[in-house]
């Protein structure tokens, strides 16, 4: 008879490194405002999570980064990451508003803001973020594999996180993960077979980060899913929590 | 905990695009690390029903304790279906039907499709069908409309229809659950990559938990993954064990010593 762990609990702490807060226009969404989520966390057990504002990406980054740390009001348990647009925007002010605000991680999603992640657009704000030690996270869904590849290996010292990987993207991006030592994989979406053993085979255990991708998707099942792979306590954590610590410098 | 768990959605057939595989040792040693007893495969790439019924007979008939077959056949070639049916669920002891919408080129519910519905309903065998119903490109009713199965259901009382992933975005979850509560023959099936938080909890409050039954798509979605989507939701230790299992024991007419041996 099937062994499932009905009750399950993380025997790790867990820092969420996909979560967004706020609404969208497109749709009523399950969940979006910061006590919502936090709700969400405490029945999953997550303990912290890297979260992002979605008008920043949709609309306007200022206005995003804005209402984010509004929505956030403080609260410890939230890490806010900046959501960035290298085309447009004023990179001096830009850099201040990361640096008093003592941003960490910053968003970039290209396509969805209409600019190709080439280095004659982004090169001046990779080399920023690069001096910075910010790290990068990018969804699969926003990028053209090769325009990406190109810019990350010109690139060698920027930590990187490819997010939203799905088993669609498998193709293309096992190979990419395995040419660019300083690119990371959120796994959020990438529930394919033999998905944990795939990557720790590509990457190793330091360059797998948990998320959850919230509210788009509960924070549980990957969660669920890494407890069940024979992972020592080391790796479990590693993955769960301490990659994403020690890519943020926390 | 030990409760029956039942997977209602799996593939065997290689999908080297996707670089995975269905070696039945690996499919077997995956089932146990993520506690599922027993699993139901389909075969559906083949234009040719008869291959895909036999490669799916043959798989199962190597650790038919772990697996069981559902039956697929092609409503372009209805002259082969009928017969084919005949032959997948009396002589290779198939479970369900399972179709496939988007390969056809017509809604679900377009009249090619009726002598396969027919036959199902006089013989009394479910019809689990892949739907989706979606933002942009999904927004069209060739992916199986999961709101078509209600006229279905209606006309085929007899059978019980399954509704793979559940319309998988949630405008298709939306009319799942509508099309459920309006026929008592449609069950949601819980695989899809693109589920929101709150959708387990969505089924269960808006239908109750005896029409949700868990599904993977293995080896496309691993099932730690599928079942942890049960295991983790908000709901009672008992609507999870109806969800994993239960439920599916009733649909398919099994009992639970046939799955746990």
């Amino acid at each position: 008879m099937g062994e499932v762990d009905i009750t399950f609990k993380s025997s790790v702490p867990v820092f969420d490194c996909n979560v967004s807060i706020g609404r969208v226009h497109t749709r009523r969404l399950s969940v979006d405002d910061s006590e919502g989520t936090l709700k969400a966390m405490d029945h999953a057990g997550v303990n912290k999570a890297l979260v992002h504002n979605p008008y920043g990406v949709n609309y306007d980054p200022v206005d995003g980064n804005r209402r984010l740390l509004e929505s956030i009001n403080g609260i410890e348990r939230f890490v806010p990451q900046f959501t960035c647009n290298p085309a447009t925007f004023n990179i001096e002010t830009f850099a201040k508003s990361v640096s008093d605000n003592n941003i960490k991680s910053l968003r970039m999603e290209p396509i969805s803001q209409n600019y190709p992640f080439v280095e004659w657009i982004v090169g001046e704000c990779m080399e920023w973020i690069t001096e910075s030690k910010l790290t990068l996270f990018i969804p699969a869904t926003d990028i053209n594999p090769n325009e990406f590849h190109s810019v990350l290996k010109s690139f060698p010292k920027s930590k990187v996180v490819l997010s939203d990987l799905h088993y669609g993207h498998v193709p293309w991006a096992i190979p990419l993960l395995k040419s660019i030592s300083n690119l990371y994989v959120e796994i959020s979406k990438f529930s394919i077979a033999d998905s944990i053993v795939r990557l720790r085979q590509t990457v190793g255990d330091n360059r797998i980060l948990y998320g959850s991708k919230f509210p788009y998707q509960p924070m549980g099942p990957q969660l669920y899913s890494l407890h069940r792979w024979d992972l020592n306590e080391t790796t479990l954590a590693d993955i769960c929590s301490n990659n994403l610590s020690t890519i943020l410098g926390q | 905990m030990k409760t029956t768990v039942i997977d209602f959605h799996s593939h065997v057939g290689r999908m080297g695009n996707y670089n995975v595989d269905d070696d039945q040792d690996w499919y077997v040693k995956t089932l146990d690390d993520a506690g599922v007893d027993k699993c139901f495969v389909s075969y559906i790439f083949d234009g040719k029903a008869k291959n895909c019924n036999d490669i799916v007979y043959e798989f199962v008939q190597k650790n038919p304790k772990r697996f069981g077959g559902f039956a697929h056949v092609n409503p372009h070639y209805i002259d082969e279906a009928i017969p084919e049916l005949d032959r997948a669920f009396n002589k290779l002891g198939m479970k369900a039907l399972k179709i496939y919408p988007p390969f056809a080129d017509y809604p679900v519910n377009h009249e090619s499709w009726y002598p396969i519905f027919e036959w199902c309903n006089e013989n009394k065998i479910p019809i689990k069908s892949h739907t989706q119903y979606g933002p942009g490109e999904f927004r069209h009713d060739y992916g199986g409309r999961p709101i078509l199965f209600i006229d279905l259901a209606q006309k085929f009382p007899d059978v019980n229809w399954i509704l793979a992933h559940s319309g998988n975005f949630e405008l298709g979850r939306i009319e799942s659950v509508k099309a459920a509560q309006e026929c008592p023959n449609i069950y949601l099936e819980t695989c899809s990559s693109y589920g929101d938080h709150g959708t387990i909890e969505y089924f269960v409050d808006s239908l109750g938990d005896e029409r949700v039954l868990y599904g993977s798509d293995v080896p496309l979605i691993d099932p730690r993954f599928g079942v942890g989507r049960i295991v983790t939701a908000n709901i009672t230790t008992e609507s999870k064990r109806k969800i994993l299992g239960l439920n599916a024991l009733k649909v398919l007419n099994l009992k639970e010593s046939e799955v746990i041996g």
